[in-house]
């Protein structure tokens, strides 16, 4: 069956590259435009992997990071983050993010990140 | 990626469209509010997310830019200084640039200048105090677990970027297995990015040293990993100081766009439109065949075609409509611009911003509306000290508003500045020869006002670098009166202007009154028919060798032959034929009688543009191809009225 990634962006653009590149092996993809939505959705779909922007307007990524982790102590969640974002992806790491993106990135890098995310444990 | 980036285009220059002008928001609100800490997020989430969304494109320019932009507001956000007017004017400059630059690099032409203000932000940037350093992370912990000692040599892929956090990342999950002794080169320099592409850590663990090193290299972005045990060293381990993490950042913010929209190019949507016009010709021609056929089941048919047409009309129409906001929004910035730099005091207001009017509408009266509002500042809001003087408060009140009327919307463009004057208007336009002094009891004081939009009409002494060269308001009014809207101007000394604009919501498809005249067929849009009446029910009399009708309440108003008035008549004696209907036209605050030879009815046409043939007649406005095929002229009551009667 098919694995499903939940997208968080608030940029339409940065999700559709995300999307584009993950639909394309074959990952079901579902969307989120912040953090709170990204809790809504999470809960909707279940997704394998979120892929988890960390600044968004409502309620930026690690906030959302820290809730989704709260509500399943098994999520699987990717952030991805741009240059110069140093700490805040170590305070994801620390709330329990499994890997993370830099912006701009290759392709082969995030399929790779999803594949590895996908076959590690979640650490409770 | 490259090969198909063109396909992101779009959505990159919309978007960041979009995150341009929340910035430009943000910074105005912030310049009302300094303390609002809101704009300064916003305004440093729009930054950061442009410069994430430039590198993916490969814009470097804008990235660069955008990358400065988002260093300033940051301190800004860490309350290291303060945004002041200083601030957010380079603020805005640079959002300018940043346009020009996205502009230059997505079109693959020209260059993008940045030099200047990329100085001028990082000088900014820096004047501030360095924002202190929040560290992050844990210290690895002093030496006291269980089993054996062991150092892992860690090596980074090449293309590595955030080698710091991959680091990091790496000695978190040793740490899980294994207790970290000291890491070479120390965590803060790891931290810092200062090794090049391996580092070292040492470890206590009592796990398989295999097991160790296959953990280590699942971590994304490790090359290698050797894990090799270690002599039991004399305990002097190298352990800097654990610090706090940073408090969770998670605040509330506007949001910036959240509505589930599809983009659509312009010219589908316009396509769609000619599309669904032609389908109602088309529904009126089978009507027409039903009804001369006599056919009642095709008549069912046909009510059924009837509704669902008119839904997907009112569906198309309505994906025409954007809220006025889309333009209304660049107005802030400009009325703050233009007030500085007049040394005016304005406060900017709007309303009305979710009032939706057809896009190509919206389009044509941008302009209108900015030569408004620079009246407004330039010569409706007074200085400070003259408002001071006349005991008004120091800051003057410039407001945009929208609001709706039935089929209609209403631009008001409204200032509580110093007013208009009557006397100087009137002795402009005598002065001008458009009016004779002795007339002056005839206009009302709506009419002197109008002068202003007389071509070349100006009171002004002397231009100033604004407005006052008496060009601009003649432009305006006559794009209004283009866009079949009418423009109305009110205003008491002392206390301010407004300036009204009337406006159809749509333009493509109008209902209309279909009147004909021997086997030609008019149209008139029903916006500009007041009222239908029988012969009977009106008195016809000549005042000054002129035809009149007088109404029922009494009042008077010219008539005119429909047969005369489009030439398939020459003017006679009678001013209506027996069996002739009046129609009761307007435009503005004008009014017109008709008299018609017939009516046919009311129907809904699409109004296609006149051909070059056409154009120039007085009294036509365009054209339109009716249910039997055959063209009908448009009436345009606004050069209509002002042929003789």
């Amino acid at each position: 069956m098919s694995k499903t990634v939940l997208v968080v962006d608030d940029a339409a653009f940065m999700r559709m590259m995300i999307r584009d590149i993950l639909a394309r092996e074959g990952y079901v993809i579902h969307e989120a435009v912040n953090g709170r939505d990204a809790i809504e959705k999470y809960a909707e779909v279940k997704p394998d992997v979120v892929t988890m922007d960390i600044t968004m307007p409502e309620m930026s990524g690690l906030e959302a990071l820290r809730r989704i982790r709260e509500y399943d102590p098994a999520a699987r969640v990717l952030v991805v983050s741009a240059m110069g974002q140093q700490k805040m992806i170590v305070e994801a790491l620390e709330y329990g993010a499994m890997d993370f993106l830099v912006k701009p990135f290759q392709p082969t890098k995030v399929l790779e990140t999803v594949k590895k995310c996908l076959q590690s444990t979640p650490r409770c | 990626m490259s090969d198909d980036m063109s396909a992101y285009r779009d959505v990159f220059l919309s978007e960041s469209a979009e995150y341009l002008q929340a910035m430009t928001e943000g910074l105005l609100a912030l310049e009302a509010e300094p303390n609002d800490l809101e704009p300064v997020e916003t305004v440093f989430r729009g930054a950061h997310s442009l410069k994430g969304m430039a590198a993916a494109m490969a814009y470097g320019s804008t990235q660069e830019l955008t990358h400065k932009m988002e260093s300033l507001m940051d301190t800004v956000r860490h309350r290291v200084q303060a945004a002041d007017h200083e601030l957010i004017d380079l603020m805005l400059r640079a959002i300018d640039v940043v346009r020009e630059t996205i502009a230059a690099e997505s079109a693959e032409t020209g260059e993008a200048f940045i030099d200047g203000i990329v100085a001028e932000l990082v000088a900014r940037t820096t004047a501030a105090p360095a924002a202190p350093e929040v560290r992050s992370g844990k210290a690895p912990a002093a030496d006291t677990g269980e089993g054996a000692l062991f150092q892992a040599r860690i090596t980074l892929e090449e293309a590595c970027v955030l080698k710091g956090v991959r680091a990091y990342m790496a000695i978190k999950r040793l740490s899980h297995m294994s207790t970290v002794v000291e890491t070479r080169p120390s965590a803060r320099e790891i931290e810092d990015e200062r090794f090049d592409r391996s580092f070292e850590v040492i470890f206590r663990t009592s796990a398989a040293p295999e097991a160790v090193r296959n953990a280590l290299i699942a971590v994304t972005e490790v090359e290698d990993v050797v894990v090799e045990p270690v002599a039991e060293p004399a305990p002097s381990a190298n352990t800097p100081d654990a610090s706090p993490r940073p408090a969770s950042s998670a605040r509330s913010v506007p949001k910036l766009s959240e509505t589930q929209t599809v983009r659509i190019s312009i010219g589908h949507l316009d396509a769609m439109v000619n599309l669904v016009g032609e389908l109602v010709i088309i529904r009126s021609r089978l009507e027409r065949i039903a009804r001369d056929a006599d056919l009642p089941e095709l008549g069912d048919t046909l009510d059924a075609l009837e509704r669902v047409s008119a839904e997907l009309q009112q569906e198309v129409m309505q994906t025409r409509m954007v809220p006025v906001g889309n333009i209304f929004n660049r107005f802030p910035r400009m009325v703050r611009d233009l007030a500085r730099d007049l040394g005016k005091d304005v406060a900017f207001e709007t309303d009305g911003l979710d009032i939706e009017l057809d896009r190509t509408v919206l389009d044509e009266i941008g302009d209108p509306i900015v030569h408004l509002l620079r009246n407004c500042v330039d010569h409706g809001v007074e200085t400070p000290e003259e408002r001071v003087a006349a005991g008004k408060p120091e800051r003057g009140t410039v407001r945009l508003a929208a609001e709706r009327e039935r089929e209609q919307i209403r631009i008001t463009v409204s200032d509580d500045g110093r007013g208009l004057d009557v006397g100087r208007i009137w002795s402009a336009a005598v002065a001008r020869g458009l009016v004779e002094d002795s007339a002056r009891d005839s206009y009302s004081e709506h009419d002197i006002f109008l002068f202003v939009c007389a071509p070349g009409f100006s009171t002004v002494d002397h231009a100033t670098k604004v407005s006052g060269r008496g060009v601009g308001m003649d432009v305006v009014k006559g794009k209004i009166e283009y866009l079949g809207g009418t423009i109305s101007i009110t205003s008491t000394p002392g206390e301010g202007t407004s300036i009204s604009l009337r406006l159809p919501l749509t333009l493509a498809i109008i209902q209309a009154l279909l009147l004909a005249c021997g086997d030609q067929v008019f149209a008139v849009p029903l916006s500009a028919v007041d009222e239908v009446l029988g012969l009977d029910e009106v008195t016809l009399k000549t005042v000054e060798g002129r035809w009149v009708t007088v109404l029922r309440d009494g009042s008077v108003i010219p008539i005119q032959r429909l047969d005369v008035v489009c030439g398939v008549a020459e003017p006679g004696e009678a001013a209506a034929d027996p069996g002739d209907h009046i129609v009761i036209i307007h435009s503005g605050e004008e009014m017109r009688a008709l008299t018609v030879p017939r009516l046919i009815g009311r129907q809904e046409i699409v109004i296609k543009p006149l051909s070059a043939l056409f154009r120039g007649l007085h009294g036509i406005g365009g054209a339109t191809v009716l249910g039997d095929g055959h063209v009908a002229l448009i009436l345009d009551p606004r050069t209509l009225l002002k042929m003789e009667g």
